[in-house]
């Protein structure tokens, strides 16, 4: 008895919908014949609201071995200043390796920008120098990461869970277990401590090379006196600037910065000893679009940490 | 593969938990001195508090005991268990230098539990009790589907402790339950080079016990 009352209901219920939904289409047409202008309009209107996401892909080519200045496409430096008790300092930081490629593949809808970067989980970058030239003092590049240290073959450092969001040192310092020399790897634990910056003398300049093994070498100078002149703790503005993400674009992060005039900044042209990947610049200085080849960028950012 | 295995856990757990009440006549509380096995099944949750370290927060666990049952009077007694519980995996997923990071924790423990029993009726009752467990965590790091790490961390804690609630059914040899331990001591501790985490697990296990000579 319960199951045939069950099934009357599901008969009656079935009809009312049937019922409404005729009525429904009816009105609808009836609609749709006094007012296809409006409908139309509203139809585009939402047609041009409807979003597309682009996808960003990152690809990892990876090294093996010894590194070498001639494996790469270029180095990029940023600028970078700090203010402490009145005292302005200005310098330049190393913050990673121009992409080995950028492809962007567009439709209608959507863009897909593959981006292909060096890898080096299988590879030393121990044999990577600076030496800045003011101060004649010379370490691996790798002091002078800002963000997340490359993953490279020794590395100690495991970027787990923990380590990414409780380690109170966060990354002050990477250990490696040996390095490349030729083809040769050597066991001898490295601790690197990282974040250095390479700092412009008093009146702003400042002068490196970055070499490898094989005698490889890039120098880089430039002149920073103006902007230590001219700008102060007052003038910091926030800017934002670009962090890591495998699989989506690069998502920003609030920093205070000068934003100057690109005549503040003077570059004065590098020396390379050696053939390169084909790429512009050696040495990019991402981040500081002040010193684009065709200088079409009138000003430029430094950064304040 | 690991899914159907649980399921069929499962299943055979309920229908012991149906079946036994079926063959009720004996009274379940304990006359004497009693020892005991037990087999546990069931999830634990991590509740992270603000910081959400383990993305996956839950897993399968599993309970093992030896257990001795100390009758105080006619439907109270005292119950210790020596015994092992574990986890299969809590997981993260994360990004490092644009590459895939697939961090696994998975933990055992051997543990001390005491509780004192109540029978609420002739043969359900209730169980609260202090858990005293010895924790080994292994970590496994994963970089691109590459492990980078695996070995017991600085900061997993070097001792738990559990307040446990167990409620079930118990008719001669035979006894089912549930038990909901909190640990509260925490899963890792605030080393020299880490910051505290307030990770805690919550775990329900499904058991079975037999007891011998009842």
């Amino acid at each position: 008895m319960p199951c045939l009352q069950e099934r009357r209901d599901g008969i009656r219920w079935n009809f009312f919908t049937a019922k409404l939904f005729s009525h429904s289409c009816f009105v609808y047409i009836k609609f749709r014949m006094k007012y296809k202008a409006l409908l139309l309009f509203f139809s585009l209107i939402f047609a041009a609201c409807e979003s597309f996401e682009d996808s960003y892909i990152y690809q990892i080519d990876e090294t093996e071995k010894e590194v070498l200045l001639t494996d790469l496409n270029g180095l990029q430096f940023s600028l970078s200043c700090r203010v402490r008790s009145g005292v302005k300092k200005c310098g330049v930081v190393f913050n990673g390796f121009v992409p080995k490629s950028q492809d962007r593949n567009c439709t209608p809808n959507s863009c897909t920008y593959t981006t292909t970067l060096f890898g080096f989980l299988d590879a030393s970058l121990l044999t990577l120098q600076v030496e800045d030239e003011n101060t004649h003092e010379v370490q691996s590049i790798i002091a002078y990461f800002q963000d997340d240290s490359t993953y490279m073959k020794g590395s100690v450092y495991v970027p787990s869970s923990m380590n990414q969001r409780q380690r109170k040192n966060v990354g002050r310092e990477i250990t490696l277990n040996g390095y490349y020399e030729g083809d040769r790897w050597i066991n001898l634990d490295t601790t690197i401590a990282i974040m250095d910056t390479i700092f412009a003398n008093d009146e702003g300049k400042i002068r490196f090379n970055v070499s490898d093994s094989k005698g490889n070498r890039a120098r880089f100078a430039m002149d920073l006196g103006e902007v230590l002149k001219n700008y102060g703790s007052s003038d910091s503005e926030i800017c934002y600037v670009g962090s890591n993400s495998y699989d989506g674009p690069r998502s920003t992060v609030p920093r205070n910065c000068w934003i100057v005039n690109s005549s503040e900044v003077i570059v004065e042209p590098e020396e390379l000893n050696f053939e390169f990947g084909g790429k512009n610049n050696f040495i990019d200085m991402s981040g500081t679009s002040c010193i684009s080849a065709d200088d079409s960028v009138p000003t430029c950012r430094i950064e304040l940490r | 593969m690991a899914n159907n295995r649980v399921n069929r856990v499962a299943v055979i757990l309920l229908s012991l938990f149906l079946a036994i009440p079926a063959f009720a006549e004996n009274v379940g509380a304990f006359q004497k001195f009693s020892m005991g096995v037990m087999l546990g099944f069931g999830p634990s949750v991590l509740t992270n508090g603000d910081r959400g370290v383990y993305s996956d927060n839950v897993s399968i666990g599993f309970a093992l005991s030896f257990r001795m049952a100390f009758p105080l009077t006619e439907r109270t007694s005292l119950l210790a268990d020596i015994g092992a519980d574990g986890c299969f995996g809590f997981v993260d997923k994360s990004s490092y230098a644009y590459r895939r990071v697939v961090d696994s924790v998975s933990t055992s423990a051997f543990d001390i539990t005491v509780m004192w029993n109540a029978f609420l009726t002739e043969n359900f009752f209730m169980s609260v009790g202090p858990s005293l467990r010895f924790p080994k965590i292994k970590e496994y790091v994963q970089l691109d589907g590459k492990e980078v790490y695996s070995g017991e961390p600085e900061y997993a804690n070097d001792l738990w402790l559990d307040a446990v609630l167990g409620l079930g059914y118990k008719n001669g040899a035979f006894e089912i339950g549930l038990r909901i331990g909190y640990e509260f001591l925490g899963m890792y501790k605030e080393t020299d080079n880490y910051f505290e985490t307030d990770i805690n697990e919550l775990r329900f296990r499904v058991y079975f016990t037999y007891w011998f000579g009842q």
